[in-house]
């Protein structure tokens, strides 16, 4: 490691490198064009933090989700990295006037790759000394695959636009094709390929099915009660994640809630913050969870329902065991539930729909609707209403092929495993008894028993004070 | 817990109306038609009460109350039944607690700010530099900080004005503002019956007592009360007020007479006091008065009274007649 990287790394509070971000960094200050593909967890951001803080100018990072985009804020704020802004259509247009004429005096700026393109933000770009881009999440411009995002067609012209500097593509997993698509799209040269193992050999994969949604719910408190420790449960539904943390608001020694996108701000984030500090352990959610949520001990995924993509089973069980202890996951569903799912990728959006966002777009920006939002990116992206239909219909067909991987993954007779790793062509370990399949007894034996940390309990506002305060006087 | 069906049957009137006028002055939607119906059904007081709250969801409820049969509905308009009367005079405790909401005291500006500058006081009272703040907003973060360097001198000072304030509120409602912040390794737990309209309205009670010292940094990070009439339709009427004519107005501001006769109505609304002379006639403000005394309230029946007006002229006499009874209170 360089001493210069060393330096930076102790500054963020870090003492080694974990694998790939040496490599990845090392290549990126040598000047090269780099495709990252390291898996949920294992530090992606210090892979641009550290050059970003050691080449001259603005490090430009296009990310595509505003959930993404302020938790990657946050997180560079805690480490002290410097002066860090996010451009997203949530400013009005003073602030970000504001904003662009001072964009040179920014290490780092945070964008949304639809704002990327816009007159004022890319001349404002220009005329300050880009020296890399970073583009997160890089397969959302893999165009048939379920995250695409239309604006990420761009970012190779703008890349040009901005001096050709260096770029840094990362993402979490990316077949084979998809890693051409990217090189190719962000116009790479002679790229360095870093492409970690998407295997967690620490995770058991579970897959559960039972013919009724009753024993689901059922098997979810008798793991709940087995398991000791943190632990998720992603629901098929906002309603879902409410009734069972109603449900199961009394089992002895775990504290519930629920976290969707309708809850509103302040108590997404207590709840964020709590689970994080212990003071919940059991958090039933939406997809909407976990974004930023870095919690090394989570010991338990539950995924009920059958998932559209593996992508996205992949990104919600990526969130256990970080801390590199075994933990378990499983994906639990009943009969009923691979119908739902089914239905739910082949129906379509009519063209009344599309119509409609077209007519008002601004009006639908701020759904939370997967569908909805790919719409009004693709007329962000000035594609025609007729184009976007004939796009949708087209969608159809690789959203069935990625609903046939995950039944593939769901029935492999052999391995599920394996069946995983063939999907992401990634490399992973031989099955064992510890590896997946129906969650047995004993590999639940094998979890590590969490810390009981001694947590104060604080209340009245004025013990409350003193705590925040620090006047223990 | 603050049951919305009660919420509305409490901000409902006992005189028609169409549903959807209080779903808008709820949400905070500013507009003159809106913003007459809140006057005509004093509803105002409640503007952006509930500000995410959404039209599926507002019609569900008035669909209950119906079914409920403490409202009555006929050509889309509804009111209270005797029932539903019973039942509001039963919520009384609620309907104090409703009172300390207050429009101008922009608490949905000041609630991130609020728990934003008690996390970085807090983290600063442990000369802590790097925590993950609570709020990634850039406008938020931004003042915060334009305060807190202006405040950073007296530490010890802003926090113990804050215990000073905290002190002045009921016991019940400072331990459960203290729940919901977020500090140096503390997270609040929440309160178990927590919603976006308690916290609305414990931030309330904590901005009346705040208003009452004003010389506190608390006061300089809440920044006073606002005025609910937009800039522009502000400047239209202090344009008016010196004289220009509503003409003149479309002439100089290059804008729709629409536009023009849009804000007239706000800052009437609002309580700017612009003179009915400069509308009708005292012969006509009579004919209107007349029609007014004998129970004619709508628009279609004042028009009737006195034909040939415009519907500027008669809706600043329904506004100013309405902001009359409504003082009269
Ligand atoms: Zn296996």
């Amino acid at each position: 490691m360089r001493a210069e990287v060393a330096e930076q790394l102790h500054k963020f509070g870090y003492q080694n490198l974990r694998p790939g971000q040496d490599e990845i960094i090392t290549a990126v200050l040598a000047g090269r064009d780099v495709l990252g593909i390291l898996p949920t967890g294992s530090g992606k951001t210090l892979c641009y933090q550290i050059p970003g803080m050691l080449l001259p100018g603005i490090t430009l990072v296009v990310e595509p989700l505003l959930a993404l985009m302020r938790e990657q804020v946050l997180r560079m704020q805690a480490s002290g990295a410097g002066r860090v802004v996010a451009l997203n259509s949530s400013l009005d247009k003073a602030d970000m006037r504001a904003i662009l004429a001072t964009l040179a005096t920014y290490k780092f700026v945070f964008i949304s790759p639809e704002l990327l393109s816009r007159p004022d933000v890319l001349s404002a770009l220009t005329r300050s000394p880009v020296s890399l881009m970073v583009v997160d999440e890089a397969h959302c411009i893999y165009q048939w695959g379920p995250d695409f995002r239309p604006a990420y067609l761009r970012l190779g012209d703008l890349r040009v636009q901005l001096g050709s500097c260096r770029v840094l593509a990362l993402t979490a997993t990316a077949p084979i094709s998809v890693r051409e698509v990217i090189g190719r799209q962000l116009r790479m040269q002679n790229a360095y390929v870093y492409a970690a193992s998407v295997d967690r050999p620490e995770l058991f994969l579970g897959v559960e099915e039972y013919p009724q949604d009753g024993q689901v719910t059922d098997r979810v408190g008798a793991l709940l009660t087995q398991v000791h420790g943190p632990a998720i449960i992603y629901c098929r539904s906002k309603h879902q994640t409410e009734e069972l943390a109603a449900r199961f608001a009394h089992l002895a020694g775990r504290k519930c809630n629920f976290y969707h996108a309708g809850v509103d701000e302040h108590s997404r984030m207590l709840r964020e913050r709590q689970f994080i500090n212990g003071g919940l352990d059991t958090l039933f959610a939406t997809s909407a969870f976990g974004m930023g949520v870095d919690k090394p001990d989570v010991r338990m995924v539950l995924y009920l329902g059958v998932p559209a993509t593996l992508e996205d089973y992949q990104q919600a069980i990526g969130r256990a065991g970080r801390d590199g202890q075994p933990a378990v996951t499983a994906l639990i569903y009943s009969e009923r539930d691979v119908s739902r799912t089914a239905q739910f990728i082949s129906a379509l959006p009519a063209p009344s729909l599309v119509n409609a966002i077209y007519r008002d777009a601004a009006g639908y920006a701020n759904s939370d609707d997967a569908q909805i939002q790919l719409i009004v990116a693709y007329h962000q992206a000035h594609f025609t209403p007729a184009a976007v239909n004939a796009a949708l219909s087209e969608r159809l067909t690789v959203r069935s092929k990625s609903f046939m991987a995950v039944l593939d993954f769901l029935r492999a007779a052999d391995c599920h495993r394996a069946a995983l790793m063939r999907h992401f062509d990634s490399e992973g370990m031989a099955h064992t008894d510890a590896c997946c399949g129906h969650v047995t007894d004993a590999f639940l034996a094998t979890l590590p028993e969490p810390l009981r940390r001694s947590r104060r309990d604080f209340t009245g506002w004025q013990v409350i004070f003193k705590q925040i305060f620090n006047t223990q006087a | 817990m603050i049951s919305l069906d009660d919420i509305l049957l409490l901000l409902l009137d006992d005189q028609p109306q169409r549903p959807l006028g209080l779903w808008g002055v709820i949400t905070g939607r500013k507009t003159a038609s809106i913003m007459f119906a809140g006057l005509q059904h004093q509803q105002l007081h409640y503007f952006g009460l509930l500000a995410g709250l959404s039209k599926p969801d507002y019609l569900a409820a008035v669909q209950r109350l119906l079914t409920a049969k403490l409202l009555q509905q006929t050509d889309e308009q509804v009111w209270r039944t005797a029932t539903g009367r019973a039942r509001c005079a039963q919520l009384h405790g609620m309907a104090a607690t409703l009172a300390s909401y207050d429009p101008e005291l922009n608490v949905q500006q000041f609630a991130p700010r609020f728990f934003l500058a008690v996390q970085v006081l807090s983290e600063a009272s442990y000369q802590q530099r790097q925590y993950v703040p609570l709020s990634a907003d850039w406008q938020v973060q931004q003042y915060v900080r334009r305060w807190y360097h202006g405040t950073r001198a007296e530490l010890a000072d802003t926090v113990q004005e804050l215990t000073v304030i905290f002190s002045q509120l009921h016991p019940a409602t400072a331990d459960y503002l203290a729940m919901l912040m977020i500090g140096h390794e503390y997270v609040g737990s929440g309160a178990d019956q927590d919603s976006p309209l308690r916290r609305e309205l414990a931030l309330c009670d904590l901005l009346h007592t705040i208003e009452s010292r004003p010389a506190s940094a608390w006061q300089r990070l809440w920044g006073g009360r606002i005025s609910l009439l937009p800039p522009a339709a502000a400047q239209t009427s202090a344009e008016f007020l010196r004289g220009a004519s509503v003409q003149e107005l479309v002439a100089r501001k290059h804008r729709r007479i629409s536009t023009i006769t849009e804000h007239l109505q706000l800052a009437a609304i609002m309580g700017q006091q612009l003179p009915l002379d400069r509308f009708l006639s005292v012969q006509q403000q009579a004919v209107l008065a007349t029609a007014w005394a004998g129970g004619q309230r709508t628009y279609q029946e004042l028009l009737a009274a006195l034909p040939g007006v415009e519907f500027l002229q008669v809706r600043m006499f329904q506004i100013m007649m309405y902001r009359r009874q409504n003082n009269a209170r």
